[in-house]
């Protein structure tokens, strides 16, 4: 497929590069438990805060594309491209001019795959495509060299609620508003050590396999794999919306419950990325013939791990009931210091969750066996004992040299 | 041939069948009957270290894997598709498929 | 009822961590699950159990 994009190509630690902002993988599964984790507490305002984390990123990945010319509506033109791309859906901006105007979604991931990862029946009240929002008003102002807040965005149609497709309204704020500068990649640590030679998985070539894949939008700007909808997410779109959540809940005395929530997002996440992964032909033929151990489906998860841009992930210690991850410029570490400066506790709550999940395959739920990842089987292995709780015993956020979670089998 | 459609039960929620076949099937020769059957198909390949994917996609309406699983054949609604069309085209899939 | 009739088992715990969230009530994910929960407070958090299990 035929997209114009801005420069994108690989930076080391299996990190791509979009215009220099970080690129992750992420499911509709996470992006869905996520955001309703962020949108709990009606006072805080974080509605705004999703829009314009959304806003930062479009505007900062059009803004860096040196190839996208300087004719608005080229840029624009390269705003749907990357928007599709990246697994989004399709939006259209034939209808916005510099005052702002209508931006039409057909086909949106936020307003149409929510609803395929919430439990059947559930009913959906708000909209859920504030990112879709966000980044068309982040696109319009680069594409006419506005300031990032230039313009607001307005959700008139979200199709998790109507169905029909979604519709935001631009109009061009009296003054901009203030919008956050993307921070690119962060930090970069240069020696990284090599996969355990305990493992009989072959990393390089697993890796090599996975970019053999075509895992770009769709002509209709969606990525139907591994048995979820993926977005080739912005990093730093997450980090924002996690860490303001964080922040606002500040003094409430419910810190720990965010936490818990975020962290329970990424374990979501992990169940059904990473047990779509684990039960994928893909899988099968690439990484499964490699295995001569239960480990080593431990390893060979990692290994596909490293190619989702969440970071370089090293198993240090792995037993049946305990599994300790070295993770070195895991994204939201990295995220983080740009944005924050220094952590003063564990901020990697995604990573948590992740590896709590992956040994809740292995171990508890017996991926090998291929077992419907549904919503009965996820409740099932939930409330069974002898599940895995993870914990972070270092943060490359607070200054350690890497981000350590260690997930215990609770006995 | 024989086939037994089942829902992939995982995720994407109605957009996902498997039709799980009595024999192999020919990729190339599946996708020139479905051609020759009115549809307009992209095709493309993936290779999975020694196992090779087809896929052959009518834009906007829905897309055909063979090879991802032994003895299985993938059917994928478009999202955008509607009920009408989504009718539409597994009849007409399950028409070719039947007639391999 | 109890804390545990409304919020049965670990999938349970999650949905309160929502709730505690939504109605800003830290104290109820201190209670004990076997806490006899008064009418105010039933209908408080069964009415944001409904609103926490929407899209």
């Amino acid at each position: 497929m035929s997209r114009q994009l801005p420069p994108m190509g690989p930076s080391d630690h299996g990190r791509v590069l979009l215009a220099k902002e970080p690129l992750v993988f992420h499911c509709n599964y996470y992006n869905y438990y996520l955001q309703k984790t962020l949108l709990l507490d009606d006072e805080l305002g974080m509605e705004d805060v999703i829009t314009d984390a959304a806003c930062e990123v479009g505007y900062a990945v059009l803004r860096g594309a040196t190839n996208a010319g300087a004719d608005p509506q080229a840029r624009l033109q390269m705003a749907q491209d990357i928007f599709a791309q990246l697994g989004f859906g399709t939006i259209d901006f034939s209808a916005v001019d510099d005052n702002g105007g209508t931006v039409k979604v057909p086909v949106s991931h936020y307003g149409r795959c929510m609803t395929m990862a919430a439990p059947d029946g559930t009913e959906f009240e708000r909209p859920q495509n504030y990112f879709d929002a966000g980044f068309a008003a982040g696109a319009l102002a680069a594409a006419y060299e506005k300031d990032p807040g230039a313009y607001a965005a307005s959700i008139q149609v979200c199709q998790s609620k109507a169905g029909a497709p979604g519709e935001i309204q631009l109009s061009l704020r009296d003054a901009p508003k203030d919008i956050a500068t993307a921070c690119g990649q962060g930090h970069h640590t240069d020696d990284v050590p090599p996969p355990p030679a305990a493992s009989n998985i072959d990393e390089p070539a697993v890796l090599e396999a996975l970019a053999g894949l075509d895992l770009g939008g769709n002509e209709e700007g969606l990525i139907p794999r591994f048995g979820v909808m993926l977005t080739f997410h912005f990093a730093n779109f997450y980090n924002r919306i996690s860490f303001e959540l964080h922040r606002r809940m500040g003094g409430s005395g419910l810190e720990e419950a965010a936490e818990m929530l975020l962290v329970n997002a990424g374990y979501k996440c992990a169940f059904h990325t990473f047990g779509g992964i684990m039960t994928s032909g893909e899988w099968d033929a690439v990484v499964k013939p490699q295995i001569q151990s239960k480990e080593d489906w431990v390893h060979g998860m990692v290994a596909c791990v490293n190619a989702l841009g969440w970071g370089v992930w090293r198993v240090h210690e792995l037993t049946e009931d305990k599994l300790v991850v070295r993770i070195w410029d895991d994204y939201e570490s990295t995220g983080y210091t740009g944005m924050y400066g220094k952590a003063n506790t564990g901020i990697s709550f995604l990573a948590q969750g992740g590896v709590a999940g992956l040994m809740n395959l292995v171990y508890h739920a017996d991926v090998s066996q291929k077992p419907t990842l549904d919503e009965a089987f996820y409740e099932e292995i939930f409330e069974q004992a002898g599940g895995f709780e993870p914990r972070q015993t270092k943060c490359q956020a607070m200054g350690d040299a890497y981000t350590e979670i260690v997930a215990e089998r609770v006995k | 041939m024989h086939f037994e459609a089942r829902p992939n039960k995982r995720c994407q929620k109605g957009l996902h069948l498997e039709y799980v076949v009595e024999a192999s099937v020919d990729a190339a020769t599946l996708f020139t009957q479905l051609e020759q059957q009115g549809a307009t198909l992209l095709r493309a390949e993936e290779q999975w270290g020694p196992r090779t994917l087809h896929r052959a996609v009518q834009q906007f309406r829905f897309e055909v894997r063979v090879g991802a699983q032994d003895g299985v054949v993938d059917f994928l609604h478009r999202a955008s598709a509607d009920d009408v069309q989504r009718r539409e085209d597994r009849a007409l899939f399950e028409h070719v498929l039947a007639q391999l | 009822m109890t804390l545990e009739d409304l919020f049965p088992g670990r999938m349970g715990r999650v949905v309160l961590t929502r709730v505690a969230i939504r109605v800003r009530r830290p104290d109820v994910l201190k209670m004990a699950p076997t806490a006899h929960l008064d009418d105010k407070l039933a209908a408080l958090l069964t009415d944001a159990k409904t609103q926490v299990q929407k899209g």
